[in-house]
């Protein structure tokens, strides 16, 4: 009994994390109907931002210097149309930008001589890194997905199946493929009921991922912002009708969506190490979205701890039954129970088709 | 009096057709056929000249096995996507339960090895009628969704299924015979191997151009429409997995008769991404385009390795490194760039040459 209760409090730690992953796959499929397979790859990128931030880790400068031409050209040139704001605001802004990230990738930060509390160092480098995870999701967004607008949505799909093997490749051009070690030294919050014993690390990741999902969901539900968000996944070309910048609101859409998967991916590093090869763990992103249903955010949640429970269960239980590595396959398995049983998820709006 | 366009263009290159039946050729103008013709002779007098020692050496061969290869496989996932409109990425997991299919029948019934591909075809297809189930109830992401986790579940038991498949060890080969031909050089296995791509080419061409391919055309286009004119769509979805799943099983055979080995990281979600990719850069519902999307997309790390190894020996030994990112990196630019830029594909691209040269040099005549 206290090793049932014991597996389903790690899984349901575990599965708020995969909840989140969840919730940044449902926003984008709803804004615009699009499977973000580039997922791991988010997770990757937004862990390293933060990992830059806030472990002082710096690049070499060429690396350093790419980088921020890289900032400079998208400022300069793909974020403003319009010759005459080109030259006025994107120019500076570019450079400004670019050598701000040329400057704090080559530098670093230096949070760690500065400040020497690792938990005040945390609560600055957080909310800088998923600022900078944010951004970059916004970026990404801007190069690849706005030249599909009106395109198929099965084309913006493949688009970020290719540009998950394109990031992967230049995290490992960058950073290399070796492990970083990853330790945030949060204040110890082990909880220690009689035999049940949780550790700090995964309820830190459940609270703070907990935390963040009900941001978005307050963002989404309470602010003006989210009211347009909700209009344009309703329906995109009414929305445009009613005076909402549909394009804009995609790339906030992205943006968040990086945002939240940075901070999974923090959460997920924080229990082991961060290297490249961890963008797997974003695929179990897709069990957990089919089964909530693709287009519910409580089916997210729902799906989310779903999946972190069969996990724990299936580790638990079956593995030691001479089934080794199960645990990574038993979600995929429920997925294909729940597809036979409900098509579009527990959650999900069942489409009704018309010719 | 008629000018010679005119001329050149009645005998030649003319798509007008009178019926059906010249409606459904393969290949529907004279030119199209002399070019097809120029081809063989091509490939006769290369495969003739490496028998005596001149041009094209084993590594080419070994190069070309790959894209024919490839070739199969794509054709199979052309047929699913491109005239079915079926998304699947779990293709790579059909080839690898026929590379495992070919590869148990030889080494534990000594099968002969022409007998074990066909197996190979027939396991893999038998497969995809079952991995085609949930087609009946949902479509597009969701069943895309779907086949990856039938991808997830197929790599957990070759991996872990060691008793039959040894793991990630992978099953070693004999050297493939055919009717007493031994396939021990790349270019015995290239003969086999063309006039496998040929006939299954032929094939599809053949499932496509008929009834079924109609029936499977109608499915993409609107599958609701299909079933209210009277055709059974789950059936046809059903016929479209296995077909697609039984070229798969192919390929995996042959490739794994090629390699000598069938090992489970020949078979990943990547590879079956990569085929998807392949689909989609060659240009969907053509299947001329799978052809150049194929040869495109196995040729580009070839050069890549090229390109990188020569650098590595004039300037840096060291840069060598950088050639597996790189490879990721270029093939992921093509694909967004490819989307992005040619949503037609590559065949988009042929076309417009091909039609421009239809009567060159001669001016321009209509119909």
């Amino acid at each position: 009994m206290i090793d049932l209760l014991q597996t389903l409090g790690s899984g349901v730690l575990v599965g708020l994390v995969y909840a989140l992953l969840g919730l940044c796959i449902v926003i984008i499929f709803k804004s615009s109907e699009t499977f973000n397979f580039a997922i791991g790859e988010f997770l990757i990128i937004g862990s390293f931002l933060f990992y830059t931030l806030f472990f002082n880790e710096t690049i070499p400068w060429y690396k350093a210097l790419q980088l921020g031409a890289v900032i400079f050209l998208f400022f300069s040139f793909i974020l403003f149309y319009d010759k005459n704001l080109r030259l006025r605001i994107a120019l500076p802004l570019g450079m400004v930008t670019g050598f701000l990230i040329f400057c704090v990738f080559f530098f670093g930060l230096k949070l760690s001589s500065l400040i020497t509390s690792s938990f005040l160092r945390f609560a600055i480098a957080f909310p800088l890194g998923l600022l900078a995870a944010g951004l970059f999701g916004a970026m990404v967004e801007r190069v690849t997905i706005k030249p599909l607008l009106g395109r198929s949505p099965i084309a913006m799909t493949i688009v970020t199946l290719g540009l998950g093997f394109f990031l992967r490749a230049c995290v490992q051009l960058i950073w290399g493929s070796h492990a970083y070690p990853f330790f945030l030294d949060l204040p110890d919050i082990t909880v220690e009921v009689g035999d049940l014993l949780f550790l700090s690390d995964p309820i830190w990741a459940g609270i703070i991922s907990l935390i963040i999902f009900g941001l978005v969901i307050a963002f989404l539900f309470r602010t003006r912002w989210g009211l347009a968000i909700r209009a344009t996944s309703e329906d995109q070309a009414k929305a445009m009708a009613f005076g909402i910048n549909a394009r804009f609101i995609l790339l906030l859409v992205w943006g968040i969506s990086a945002l939240c998967i940075a901070v999974a991916g923090i959460m997920i590093s924080n229990f082991g190490a961060l290297q490249v090869s961890m963008g797997f763990v974003g695929l179990r992103a897709i069990p957990v979205v089919l089964i909530g249903g693709m287009d519910s955010i409580g089916g997210a949640m729902a799906g989310g701890i779903l999946v972190g429970i069969c996990e724990a269960l299936a580790g638990a239980y079956v593995e030691p039954l001479g089934l080794v590595g199960f645990k990574a396959v038993a979600p995929y398995l429920l997925l294909l129970i729940v597809l036979f049983i409900r098509p579009y998820g527990l959650f999900g709006t069942v489409r009704i088709e018309r010719v | 009096m008629r000018s010679l366009s005119e001329i050149y263009n009645d005998y030649f290159s003319s798509t007008a057709v009178f019926s059906y039946r010249e409606d459904e050729r393969i290949f529907r103008t004279r030119c199209m056929r002399a070019w097809f013709a120029i081809f063989l002779i091509l490939v006769a007098i290369i495969f003739l000249g490496s028998t005596v020692g001149i041009g094209a050496n084993e590594y080419h061969y070994f190069i070309t096995n790959l894209i024919l290869i490839n070739l199969i496989s794509a054709i199979g996932l052309q047929i699913l996507i491109g005239f079915t409109g079926l998304l699947s990425l779990g293709h790579a997991a059909f080839m690898g339960v026929g590379a495992y299919t070919s590869a148990l029948l030889v080494t534990k019934w000594g099968c002969p090895f022409l007998l074990s591909i066909l197996a190979a075809g027939l396991v893999a297809a038998l497969l995809g009628i079952i991995v085609g189930i949930p087609s009946l109830r949902i479509k597009g992401f969701y069943l895309m969704v779907a086949t990856i986790a039938f991808q997830f579940v197929i790599d957990y038991v070759i991996i872990h299924w060691e008793g039959v498949t040894r793991g990630i060890r992978g099953i070693e080969l004999p050297t493939p015979y055919v009717l007493g031909i031994s396939l021990e050089k790349n270019r015995a296995y290239f003969l086999l191997l063309f006039l496998l791509t040929a006939f299954l080419m032929w094939g599809a061409k053949n499932i496509v151009r008929s009834k079924i391919g109609r029936a499977f055309i109608a499915v993409r286009d609107n599958d609701v429409s299909a079933e209210i004119i009277g055709i059974p769509i789950f059936p046809y979805k059903l016929l479209s997995f296995s077909i697609s799943a039984f070229y798969a099983g192919i390929a995996g055979a042959l490739f794994a008769g090629l390699l000598r080995t069938a090992i489970p990281e020949d078979y990943t979600f990547l590879h079956s991404i990569i085929f998807l990719a392949m689909v989609l850069v060659g240009g969907l519902g053509r299947l001329v385009g799978t052809v150049f999307g194929v040869i495109f997309i196995t040729l580009v790390p070839v050069l890549l390795d090229l390109i990188v190894s020569y650098i590595a020996n004039v300037y840096d030994p060291n840069f060598t490194i950088l050639l597996g990112p790189l490879k990721e990196l270029v093939f992921g630019g093509l694909i967004i760039l490819f989307i992005i830029l040619e949503p037609e594909g590559l065949v988009g691209l042929w076309i417009r040459i091909r039609d421009y040269f239809k009567i060159w040099p001669l001016p321009y005549v209509s119909g």
